[in-house]
């Protein structure tokens, strides 16, 4: 959360986002100190479609980044499509594939048996996920997300705060 | 009375507030989604454990 409170971050995506949070899992405080938790981010399409996901808590500049890739491949996307959807699809698949190639050196183009034995970090397997099901919408991925990429079980429970 | 002394109960029964970020939040995903094709901008939604309203549970 600590980058949402950065100005140049608030002002960027006070410009280009509308921005909301939801509750989808939990955490224990035991002797003051916090036991599991996380944080997602979605950027998304007014209609729930997820254009790219930042797994994790980041830095100003990391989600700064972001924020600003997500603003630009959506308008280059909007601008090759010409208000198809599909080739939106198709458009946003192909930015994810070209930065899953760039920065995680795969390529989805020649996926194979080796994957199982690839290491990608989280941003990796968020590209990855995108380039297979670009524009999916959030309802049908986030459990993927936080339970499988982020390690937190999602759970409608309150907080606990244990006694010491 | 003033515009905003009016209007300041609607901007609180509307479910925005930065809590202690430089971001305004809406409390409801599905106003947010109404705001944002409105404004024709996109949608941040981010998932968290624990209360975004409180610091101390987020």
């Amino acid at each position: 959360v600590n980058a949402l409170a950065n100005d140049e971050v608030g002002k960027y995506v006070s410009e280009h986002f509308v921005s909301t949070f939801q509750k989808v899992a939990t955490f224990r405080i035991a002797g003051g100190q916090k036991q599991g938790g996380n944080v997602a981010s979605y950027f998304c399409t007014p209609d729930n479609r997820v254009l790219h996901v930042v797994a994790g808590p980041v830095n100003a500049a990391t989600m700064l980044r972001e924020a600003r890739w997500v603003a630009e491949t959506n308008k280059l996307a909007e601008l090759n499509s010409a208000g198809d959807p599909a080739g939106s699809a198709e458009f946003v698949r192909r930015a994810h594939a070209d930065r899953l190639r760039r920065e995680h050196a795969l390529d989805v183009a020649a996926l194979d048996a080796r994957l199982g034995r690839r290491a990608l970090n989280n941003q990796g397997r968020v590209h990855l996920l995108l380039a297979a099901a670009p524009l999916v919408r959030v309802e049908q991925v986030y459990e993927l997300v936080f339970e499988k990429f982020l390690g937190e079980q999602v759970s409608t429970s309150p907080v606990v705060e244990a006694r010491q | 009375v003033a515009i905003e002394d009016l209007l300041e109960p609607l901007s609180h029964s509307s479910g925005c507030d930065s809590y202690g970020t430089a971001i305004k939040f809406w409390s409801r995903p599905a106003e947010a989604a109404r705001q944002a094709k409105q404004e024709g901008k996109l949608l941040l939604i981010l998932h968290v454990s624990g209360n975004f309203e409180d610091a101390k549970f987020t």
